[in-house]
C-alpha cells in the first residue's frame, strides 16, 4: 500500500511539473502582458523598462529556472495587474469557488447516484424513459447556455434570484445548478447502465435465496459493485468541475478562482495564470489520485489480487 | 408418508416477443422427508425452471407462472406475500447454485456471506455469528476456517466457494435444498467430494433434496427417485433402481444409453439424433415424437398422457399403453 501511494505520488508530481512548465512557455509565447497595461501611445522605452522590471527581457531559460527557484521556495510572485501577491489574490476568492465546487460534487453525486438506480429498477417503466430522455438533454446543454437560460428565467422573468455577483446565499443558486446538471445527469446514466449489469448477476439471486430482502439486495449487494465503474466517472467530473466552474463564475460573474484565472488569461497576467493552473493541476491529480486508492475500498479484487 | 412438498401441475411460461414458450408445462411432483428426487434432462428442458419457481427466483421481466399450485406444509408456496418469501427462502427452503463464482458477491467476504445467511433469519451477536460460520466452515470441510473467514471470493479455488456456498444453504438447516446442477461448473476431481459432501450434510439433517442435474451418473448415484424431464414436461418418474434397470420412455433409453460404459471397446458415443425442438404453446403431439425412433401417427395426433405403471412408475408414451406391441419386450 506504501509503495502504490509512493509511486502514484511520484507520478502526480511528474504531471504537476508537465503541465506547470507547459504552461509556462504557453504564457510566454502568447504576447506581452504591458500590451495590457500601458496605454497605446506609451513610448518603447517605458515598455522595455516594464518588461525589465517584471524579467521579460531575458532568455525564457533563465526566467524558467527563476520561476521554478520560486515556485519550490512558495514564492508565488505578485498579480502584475493587481500589484498583490498572487497567493493573498487566491486566498480571498478560494472559499467561494471550493464552496460552489465541493457542493456541486456532493449534489451530482447525492442524487444522480439515487436516480441511476431507482431507473435500472424500473426499467423501461414511463418513470425511467423520462428520466433518461430528460439526462440526455442535462448532459448535452453546455453550462453555459444553461448560465443564461437561467438568468432569462429566474432573473429577468421571475425576478427571483440575482442575475450575478457573489456573497449571500441565493448568490450560489443558479451557478451551482448550471456547474451540476449535467454531471447529476451523465452519473444517473451511467449508474444506471452500470446497475443494469449488476442486476443480471447470479449473486443477486443468491442473496435473494438465503432470504435477503429485496432492498438489502439492492443496496448492500448490488449498489456496491455498480458503484465500481461509477467511481471512475466520478473522478474525471472534478476535472470536469474545475474547467466548468471556469466558464460558469464568467457567466454569473461570480467572484471566484474562475473569474480570476480567465480575466488573468485576457489580460495576459502570467503569475496568476501560473499559480491557477498549478492549483489546478494539483487538484485534478490528487482527486484522481484518491479515486485510485478508493478502487481498493469498492472492490477487494484490487486491494488483494490473488 | 411424511410428505414435504407436493408439486401439482405447475405451469411457468416464457414470453418473448410475440411467442410463448411453455418452459413448464404442467409438472406434478411430490417430496419425502430426506428424499432426494432428481431431475434429469438436457439444457432447456425445463428443469431449472422448476427449481426457480420452486424458490420463487423466477426473472419476472419474461417469466410467469401460469398455474399450477406447489403445496409446502399444506400451504401454497405460489400464494406467498414477498415478506412470507424472505422468511422462507434460506430458512425453510434454500439452493445451490451451478456456479459458485457467479454465486458469490466478490465484494464480501465468504465469511460476511455466510453470516448473512443466519442474521437474516434470527437476532445474533457479531460474535455467536462468527463461531457459528466457523463451524459451518468446518461442516463443510473449509480448513482453517478461523482465517478463511476473511478470504473473498476471488481468494478461493471453485472447489472451496461450492463449499462456501453450501454452508450458506445449509446455515439455518432448511427443509429442502435445491441443488441446480451443483458439479457441472467443477472440476471433475472436485465433483465427487462436493458430491460426498452434499449427501453426508443432508443425510445428517435429515433434509428432503431437489437434485438438478443432466449427468446420469450423479444422479445414479445420489437420488431416491428420478424425474425425466423433455420439452417442459416429466417424460418419466420413478425409483432409480428401476429407472436404470428398466427405462420405458424411449427418451430415458436414449439417454442410459449415452451413457459411456467402462466394459463396452466402443470408438463413438451413442447420441440421440435431432436436438430439443423449440416449443410453443399449446403443444398437441408428444414432445419427443420428431425424435423418437418408435414414433407412430398417434404421436403426433394427440399428446399422452403419464401412464402410471408399477411401484409409482410414471411414463408418458403411448407404446405403454399396450406392453404386448412387442417393441419393448427387453422390459422386465
Amino acid at each position: 500500500m506504501t509503495r502504490f501511494i509512493v509511486k502514484h505520488l511520484l507520478k502526480a508530481i511528474l504531471t504537476i511539473w508537465f503541465i506547470v512548465t507547459v504552461v509556462f512557455v504557453i504564457t510566454r509565447m502568447s504576447g506581452d502582458p504591458t500590451d495590457g497595461l500601458l496605454p497605446d501611445d506609451a513610448s518603447a522605452s517605458v515598455r522595455h523598462e516594464m518588461r525589465v522590471s517584471m524579467g521579460l527581457d531575458r532568455p525564457i531559460h533563465e526566467q524558467y529556472a527563476e520561476y521554478l527557484g520560486d515556485v519550490l521556495a512558495f514564492d508565488m510572485g505578485d498579480s502584475y495587474y493587481y500589484l498583490r501577491p498572487v497567493n493573498e489574490l487566491f486566498a480571498e476568492r478560494a472559499g467561494r469557488t471550493l464552496t460552489l465546487g465541493v457542493a456541486s460534487f456532493v449534489i451530482a453525486i447525492a442524487i444522480g447516484v439515487p436516480l441511476g438506480v431507482l431507473a435500472a429498477i424500473r426499467r423501461n417503466s414511463l418513470a425511467d424513459r423520462w428520466m433518461m430522455g430528460f439526462s440526455v438533454a442535462a448532459d448535452a446543454i453546455p453550462g453555459f447556455v444553461l448560465g443564461i437560460l437561467l438568468i432569462f428565467l429566474f432573473s429577468l422573468g421571475l425576478r427571483m434570484l440575482p442575475s450575478g455577483g457573489s456573497g449571500t446565499a441565493a448568490h450560489y443558486v443558479m451557478p451551482l445548478i448550471a456547474l451540476t446538471l449535467g454531471s447529476v445527469a451523465n452519473i444517473a446514466r451511467l449508474t444506471r447502465s452500470s446497475m443494469l449489469d449488476v442486476l443480471r448477476q447470479d449473486y443477486l439471486d443468491s442473496a435473494r435465496a438465503r432470504g435477503v430482502r429485496e432492498t438489502a439486495v439492492i443496496f448492500k449487494h448490488a449498489l456496491r459493485n455498480a458503484l465500481i465503474p461509477v467511481v471512475t466517472i466520478i473522478g474525471l467530473h472534478i476535472g470536469a468541475l474545475i474547467g466548468g466552474s471556469v466558464v460558469v463564475e464568467t457567466v454569473f460573474s461570480f467572484s471566484g478562482l474562475g473569474s480570476l484565472i480567465v480575466s488573468a488569461a485576457q489580460q495576459r497576467d502570467f503569475p496568476v495564470i501560473q499559480y491557477g493552473t498549478m492549483l489546478i493541476a494539483i487538484a485534478v491529480t490528487f482527486t484522481n489520485l484518491l479515486v485510485d486508492l478508493s478502487y481498493g475500498w469498492f472492490d477487494p479484487r484490487i486491494r488483494k489480487p490473488h | 408418508m411424511n410428505m414435504l412438498l407436493s408439486v401439482r401441475n405447475l405451469k411457468t411460461y416464457y414470453r418473448s416477443g410475440s411467442s410463448v414458450v411453455p418452459a413448464v408445462d404442467g409438472v406434478s411432483f411430490h417430496l419425502r422427508k430426506g428424499e432426494v428426487l432428481g431431475i434429469v434432462g438436457e439444457s432447456g428442458c425445463g428443469k431449472s425452471t422448476v427449481a426457480r419457481s420452486l424458490i420463487n427466483l423466477l426473472d419476472k421481466s419474461n417469466a410467469r407462472i401460469e398455474g399450477g399450485e406447489v403445496l409446502f406444509h399444506g400451504e401454497d408456496l405460489m400464494k406467498q406475500s414477498r415478506k412470507a418469501w424472505s422468511r422462507i427462502r434460506g430458512k425453510k427452503i434454500s439452493m445451490i447454485f451451478q456456479n459458485p463464482q457467479s454465486a458469490l458477491n466478490p465484494v464480501y467476504t465468504v465469511g460476511d456471506q455466510i453470516a448473512e445467511a443466519l442474521t437474516v433469519h434470527q437476532k445474533m451477536s457479531r460474535k455467536e455469528a462468527r463461531d457459528r460460520v466457523v463451524e459451518l466452515l468446518k461442516l463443510v470441510g473449509i480448513p482453517e476456517p478461523e482465517s478463511r473467514l476473511t478470504n473473498y471470493p476471488h481468494e478461493m479455488s471453485g472447489g472451496m466457494q461450492q463449499r462456501a456456498m453450501i454452508a450458506i444453504a445449509l446455515a439455518c438447516h432448511p427443509e429442502i435444498v435445491i441443488a441446480d446442477e451443483p458439479t457441472t461448473a467443477l472440476d471433475v476431481t472436485i465433483q465427487a467430494q462436493i458430491l460426498a459432501l452434499m449427501d453426508r450434510i443432508r443425510a445428517q439433517f435429515q433434509m428432503g433434496m431437489i437434485l438438478i442435474s443432466h449427468n446420469m451418473g450423479i444422479v445414479a448415484e445420489m437420488c431416491d427417485r428420478i424425474m425425466v424431464m423433455y420439452g417442459g414436461v416429466v417424460v418419466e418418474e420413478g425409483e432409480t433402481a428401476a429407472i436404470f434397470a428398466a427405462p420405458s420412455h424411449p427418451y430415458t433409453k436414449g439417454l442410459l444409453a449415452s451413457i459411456p460404459s467402462l466394459d463396452e471397446d466402443r470408438d463413438t458415443l451413442y447420441a440421440i439424433p435431432g436436438s430439443v425442438p423449440r416449443l410453443t404453446a399449446p403443444v398437441g403431439h408428444c414432445r419427443f415424437a420428431g425424435r423418437c425412433a418408435y414414433a407412430k401417427s398417434k404421436c403426433w395426433e394427440s399428446e399422452p398422457p403419464l401412464i402410471e405403471g408399477e411401484n409409482g412408475h410414471r411414463s408418458r408414451c403411448w407404446l405403454m399403453e399396450a406392453p404386448d406391441r412387442g417393441h419393448d419386450d427387453e422390459r422386465e
